[in-house]
């Protein structure tokens, strides 16, 4: 109770809540535009965050993150062009209906699901992350070796169809995570001679800029003079009571899920949102309707997607591991502020982790307010024609990369990392294994020695407790589960044959 | 794309080897004496996954079926407008620490919006400038980030 005081009297203020609804605000008409994803919002605005205190920085990214998941699915309703990756699946029905005159009715029941899958993810943040942080405690660095490990193989299981494409981002990510001090011995790697700009490392904020936001830009280039499309009128956005029993029996569910897919180091809105789509259709009254315009179809991937939002803060609170690209900003966000997200914080901060508890609930209540309140005029944003909007991204990526130590060298490192990362796009390799190997990478390799240090240079400590092993089983289970499954699967089929 | 695909294989290939070979020249677990590996092993292991990735992605790649080989499009109106406009950027930051964010960025937005937008120069300028003086009276007084601190309009 005392803490509950002590949030609301010190960290949630009334200039908490106006940073809350400008981000809200914000996140909702930058995922509404096509071409605008929630990572680039968040890396976009994350510079304006660098004058605040914790808590108003974190809580302000918080609410364009929960803002632009929703957001995606203005534009994938009315204009059938998923506004982020994450609303996809939200687009097939979305605009089905949108067709048959039901934009409104669509866009409310995507309101609503988003919420109630943004509600169940902050119960489950709260419920979990505790009992996770006061596990991570008793990690000692072995066990945080294996657990960066554990993340960093889990880009491979990300990566779809581009298994080895994406390990390589992350092995890229983790090699440019080498340049600079090395933390253990304080030896100078990779620095060319005299330039004291790489001595200090490369910072992954400006890469990240560049590989989300830059990058995402130069490919809106590619078709900025394609013709817009028209919109469709948005009318009786309140949802009915057949539409409120369909959104009370599948985004609850569909949520829990999205909130365990973000649970998942690397694993994104997008894939919550698929999902959540399939396993409404499992438990659709009419699933003969789905591809047809089913409100159903909009109940599980908006309830899925907006699920993943709480998840992904798991990891990121309680191991300092990000649960997809957003929370990896996030960290990013979290030491410019002089902490570190991890089973400490739970200890040094509790305020604060409670307060971005509570925040990300009064963030989803804000976005749902918002969304009902103010659809028809998020509705116009998509009428913001991409020809100036283009050119203003450009100008806050070059400012957003030079506000965080106001270096023009990072300003470089920014642009380098938008032309790699476009190139990258073209060669269909997946940007985001590069930021958990920056990521992680550090984390696993400081771990790694440290571990070594305190045994005296001998390897069985990596297999010396519980956890480790716990660790070892999940690192082989992702890296080989599928061989794992096919062997056993052929084993079976041969002893029924028999 | 499997063009693509070997290109991305060798650019990887090639950053590999060279960081091996640098990183081999560093001090060892032996030169420290406390069981530490030294500051090279970590990019050399990293460095070799990232070398037999490369190789694995080219094998299947020579080895991708015709059907799965689709065209990517790399010099079309699209991808041209695309690399002019990296240009015009590697220029701009070339030029932001002589000339200061002010009239670097007014410059380079009014050269975008006159080629996207094909506006009349008075409203691109109009719109330049307004663009580039809200985002730095944004960042400079509101966020305290010194945007002004460079160029000859420093102060």
């Amino acid at each position: 109770m005392d803490m509950l005081v002590e949030i609301f009297t010190t960290s949630l203020t009334p200039v908490v809540f106006l940073y809350m609804l400008i981000g809200v605000i914000s996140g909702i008409c930058i995922g509404a535009l096509p071409g605008l994803t929630a990572t680039m919002g968040v890396a976009l605005l994350l510079p304006m965050t660098f004058g605040m205190d914790a808590a108003q920085g974190i809580l302000m990214l918080l609410g364009i993150y929960v803002g632009a998941i929703y957001g995606g699915s203005i534009s994938a309703v009315l204009l059938h062009t998923p506004g982020t990756p994450a609303s996809a699946a939200t687009a097939i029905e979305g605009y089905k209906l949108s067709q048959r005159g039901e934009a409104g009715r669509a866009l409310g029941v995507a309101t609503l699901g988003s919420y109630i899958g943004g509600v169940i993810s902050v119960l489950l943040l709260v419920t979990i992350s505790p009992q996770l942080a006061k596990l991570a405690l008793k990690f000692s660095s072995a066990e945080f070796f294996l657990l960066a490990v554990f993340g960093l193989c889990i880009i491979g299981s990300i990566s779809g169809d581009n298994v080895e494409k994406g390990l390589m981002c992350g092995c890229a990510g983790i090699l440019v995570a080498t340049i600079g001090i090395d933390s253990v011995t304080s030896y100078i790697r990779f620095c060319p001679e005299g330039n004291y700009n790489f001595m200090g490392g490369i910072s992954y904020i400006p890469i990240m800029i560049g590989l989300f936001a830059m990058s995402q830009a130069f490919e809106n280039i590619e078709d900025i003079f394609a013709e817009e499309k028209e919109q469709i009128k948005v009318t009786n956005i309140i949802p009915k009571k057949e539409d409120l029993k369909a959104l009370l029996r599948i985004s609850p569910i569909t949520g829990l899920i999205g909130t365990m897919i973000g649970i998942i180091p690397g694993a994104g809105a997008d894939i919550g949102a698929f999902v959540g789509y399939n396993v409404a259709k499992g438990m659709a009254k009419e699933p003969e309707k789905f591809g047809e315009g089913s409100i159903e179809g909009i109940c599980g991937p908006e309830g899925g997607n907006n699920g993943v939002t709480g998840g992904a803060l798991i990891p990121m609170l309680t191991l300092g591991v990000p649960g997809d690209a957003v929370t990896a900003i996030m960290i990013g966000a979290l030491t410019i502020q002089g902490l570190t997200p991890g089973p400490m914080l739970f200890e040094t901060n509790k305020v604060l982790v409670y307060t971005i508890f509570i925040g990300m609930f009064i963030a989803n209540t804000l976005m749902c307010i918002c969304g009902f309140a103010g659809i028809r005029v998020f509705s116009k944003v998509l009428s913001v024609p991409k020809v100036i909007l283009t050119p203003i991204i450009f100008a806050l990526c070059i400012i957003g990369s030079f506000a965080m130590k106001n270096s023009l060298f990072d300003v470089w490192v920014m642009l380098i990392a938008g032309v790699v990362g476009y190139f990258m796009s073209k060669a269909k390799v997946p940007t985001s294994p590069a930021i958990l190997g920056l990521i992680l990478g550090p984390m696993a390799e400081k771990n790694f020695r440290t571990a070594l240090l305190k045994s005296g240079g001998d390897p069985t400590v990596f297999f010396s407790t519980v956890i480790c092993w716990f660790f070892i089983i999940l690192i082989v289970g992702t890296l080989f589960g599928g061989q794992l499954k096919e062997f056993a699967g052929k084993i079976f089929k041969k002893k029924a044959a028999k | 794309m499997k063009k693509m695909n070997l290109i991305f294989a060798g650019v990887c290939a090639a950053i590999g080897a060279l960081l091996i070979i640098l990183a081999a020249g560093y001090p060892t677990a032996a030169d420290y004496g406390t069981g530490v590996p030294g500051p090279g092993l970590w990019p050399i292991v990293i460095s070799a996954m990232m070398l037999a990735l490369a190789a694995l992605l080219a094998m299947k790649s020579i080895k991708m079926p015709a059907e799965k080989n689709t065209d990517v499009p790399m010099w079309n109106e699209g991808t041209k407008r695309v690399y002019i406009t990296m240009g015009i950027l590697f220029a701009y930051v070339a030029v932001l620490e002589f000339l200061g964010f002010i009239i670097a960025t007014t410059v380079m937005e009014a050269i975008f919006i006159h080629w996207f937008a094909k506006k009349k120069p008075i409203i691109t300028v109009l719109i330049s400038v307004v663009v580039t003086l809200v985002i730095y009276c944004v960042f400079q007084y509101v966020l305290n980030v010194p945007v002004g601190s460079f160029g000859i309009l420093a102060f």
